[in-house]
């Protein structure tokens, strides 16, 4: 028995460190990339390792001033896109937790389903209506956008945390003759920081990745976000810059590897929240 | 008695409505207009009626069927691998056998979900390059290129959204499966159940609400798949990656026909409609309670 058990323990093992090295190579050859001088880069045979690291292709990215201007749009994008996704979620979340109305499961069911809606197809009437709307290469359009795109699993995920509060708390803040407002803000939304964060690291990714958006409804070089401009600026000859796009990429992922490495928990936590209820 | 209008539930639904309505209702009943109309992007301020004749425009030409089984083979094939990997890995990530280990190969399985798709497509770009990308150099592929071949092109932007995508799969799995309650296990065991059977009779029916909800959910975002399509291959070589996606955004937008994208994108939403309605009547009966 005893043996079986070390047998099944070092299969495991195998099997989980040969899955780690699959999945984890292409982002240690992306990072070891962007830290091998240009001329190295494209040399036979391939180097593993890199011996003598260098900046140089952050530099180059960096220097042409462009890239800064993609990743502060980004930044704007992506952050104004949280902070609406969030507002506007809670509201909507709290009120499909609390309030039992006719329809109310039917149009959580029918904002829920507006996920499956091809965004391209979505594009063709949004790019004729902003067009109308001279609303073409704001950041407006960007965030509308993709404030959409989080919208219904972000009201999905906050109202299953809502639900964990017992409305105990609400009648007796009442009985106290606190405002419906007041409690919501002062007593409520504290004890579902969780969702709150989970939603906001979601709704940063899904607009901090977004590509057809930033593509298609900026046209201005200066409006464009990371993911397009990336596409459009270092991907576009016949001959890619592989330094160039590649430490771009690099410089893309970074914060949210980083961010997912500090804040593990909270991430999976707020990824699983909804779907699978403990 | 009759409840008065609760003024301050209207209140906070009605921005997040209004909001939708704006970026989702308004924009689908446009498009249904559009299929109806001949309307270039060339000259957006004029629109004609015309019959119908987008509709049968779209199904006169095999392109149309072509992209939606190129869809639906591209969807099929990443999502079952996914699913297989994914629910491996969870099933690998769960076991008893690992102790302090568990989060350190959780991070490394997981960190590919975190980057973007942009630049998962770059870094396999990278990595499947002709003469230099080391999946050539790893399976002695000379320099033969794997993207711009038409057999390998749409394999190889599987092997890429699979990468990316499976770390999801996987840790919503972990989860699902972190909530089954260990007595069920011990209960069978003493039944005599092998672990196959415990697999298949306790495991599986345990999670199904989340399979059915993960694969789902891959299934509509590869469904509309864009970025590593338009990024890795622009829908070729000769058409052996255009999704209907591609195809759609090519006909709006490179095409300049927006009448006949939205027409696309009519027959398109009927087809998810009809698949959403499906999958529940087929994957609701395989629940259990417990």
């Amino acid at each position: 028995m005893k043996r079986r058990a070390m047998i099944s323990k070092t299969l495991t093992h195998s099997a989980l460190i040969l899955l780690s090295l699959l999945f984890f190579f292409p982002l240690y050859w992306m990072i070891i990339t962007s830290l091998k001088p240009n001329s190295e880069i494209l040399k036979l045979p391939l180097r593993f390792f890199v011996t003598n690291p260098t900046l140089e292709n952050f530099t180059r990215t960096f220097e042409d001033g462009l890239f800064v201007i993609y990743y502060k749009n980004n930044i704007i994008v992506s952050a104004l896109t949280t902070l609406v996704t969030i507002f506007l979620a809670t509201m909507a979340s709290y009120a499909f937790s609390r309030y039992k109305f006719k329809g109310s499961g039917a149009l959580q069911m029918l904002i829920l389903s507006t996920q499956m809606f091809p965004a391209v197809v979505l594009l063709i009437s949004l790019y004729t209506m902003y067009s109308k709307l001279k609303l073409l290469n704001t950041y407006a359009a960007l965030i509308l956008a993709c404030s959409t795109n989080a919208l219904p699993m972000s009201i999905w995920m906050l109202k299953s945390f809502f639900d964990t509060v017992p409305s105990s708390l609400e009648e007796s803040a009442s009985l106290d003759g606190a405002s419906k407002g007041y409690t919501l803000v002062k007593i409520i939304i504290p004890l579902v920081k969780p969702g709150i964060l989970a939603v906001g690291l979601y709704s940063f990714l899904l607009s901090w990745e977004d590509f057809l958006w930033g593509l298609n409804l900026v046209t201005k070089i200066d409006m464009r976000t990371l993911a397009s401009g990336i596409s459009l600026s270092y991907l576009g000859e016949s001959a890619y810059d592989w330094g160039k796009a590649i430490s771009a990429t690099v410089a893309a992922a970074l914060p949210v590897m980083i961010a997912f490495i500090f804040l593990q928990k909270n991430f999976i936590a707020g990824l699983t929240a909804g779907a699978v209820k403990g | 008695m009759r409840k008065k209008r609760d003024w301050f539930m209207i209140g906070l639904l009605s921005p997040a409505m209004i909001m939708l309505t704006f970026t989702i209702v308004i924009p689908v009943i446009v498009v249904v207009m559009l299929s109806m109309f001949k309307y270039s992007l060339l000259n957006i301020n004029t629109i004609k009626w015309n019959n119908f004749a987008n509709y049968t425009s779209v199904l006169k030409n095999s392109l149309f069927f072509d992209s939606f089984l190129r869809t639906l083979i591209y969807v099929g094939s990443t999502v079952l691998l996914q699913f297989a990997i994914g629910l491996s890995m969870a099933l690998l990530l769960n076991s008893k056998a690992l102790n302090r280990s568990r989060s350190a190969y959780r991070t490394a399985l997981f960190l590919p979900w975190t980057v973007p798709s942009m630049v998962a497509a770059v870094v396999w770009m990278f990595m499947y390059q002709p003469q230099f990308g080391v999946v050539n150099h790893m399976f002695g592929l000379k320099d033969f290129n794997l993207l711009g071949s038409t057999q390998t092109a749409m394999l190889s932007v599987i092997i890429t959204a699979v990468w990316k995508q499976t770390p999801l799969m996987m840790i919503m799995l972990l989860s699902a499966l972190q909530t089954v309650p260990a007595d069920l296990y011990e209960a069978a065991s003493i039944d005599g159940a092998g672990s196959f059977m415990r697999f298949k009779a306790i495991t599986i029916p345990a999670i199904m609400p989340v399979i059915k909800t993960v694969t789902l959910s891959s299934i509509i975002t590869n469904f509309q798949m864009f970025v590593l399509f338009f990024t890795m291959t622009g829908g070729g070589p000769v058409r052996a990656t255009t999704t209907l996606t591609i195809y759609t955004y090519e006909t709006a937008f490179t095409g300049y026909n927006l009448g006949k994208g939205s027409a696309i994108g009519v027959y398109w939403l009927a087809f998810l409609l009809i698949f959403s309605i499906l999958y529940n009547k087929l994957l609701s009966t395989k629940e259990i309670e417990y």
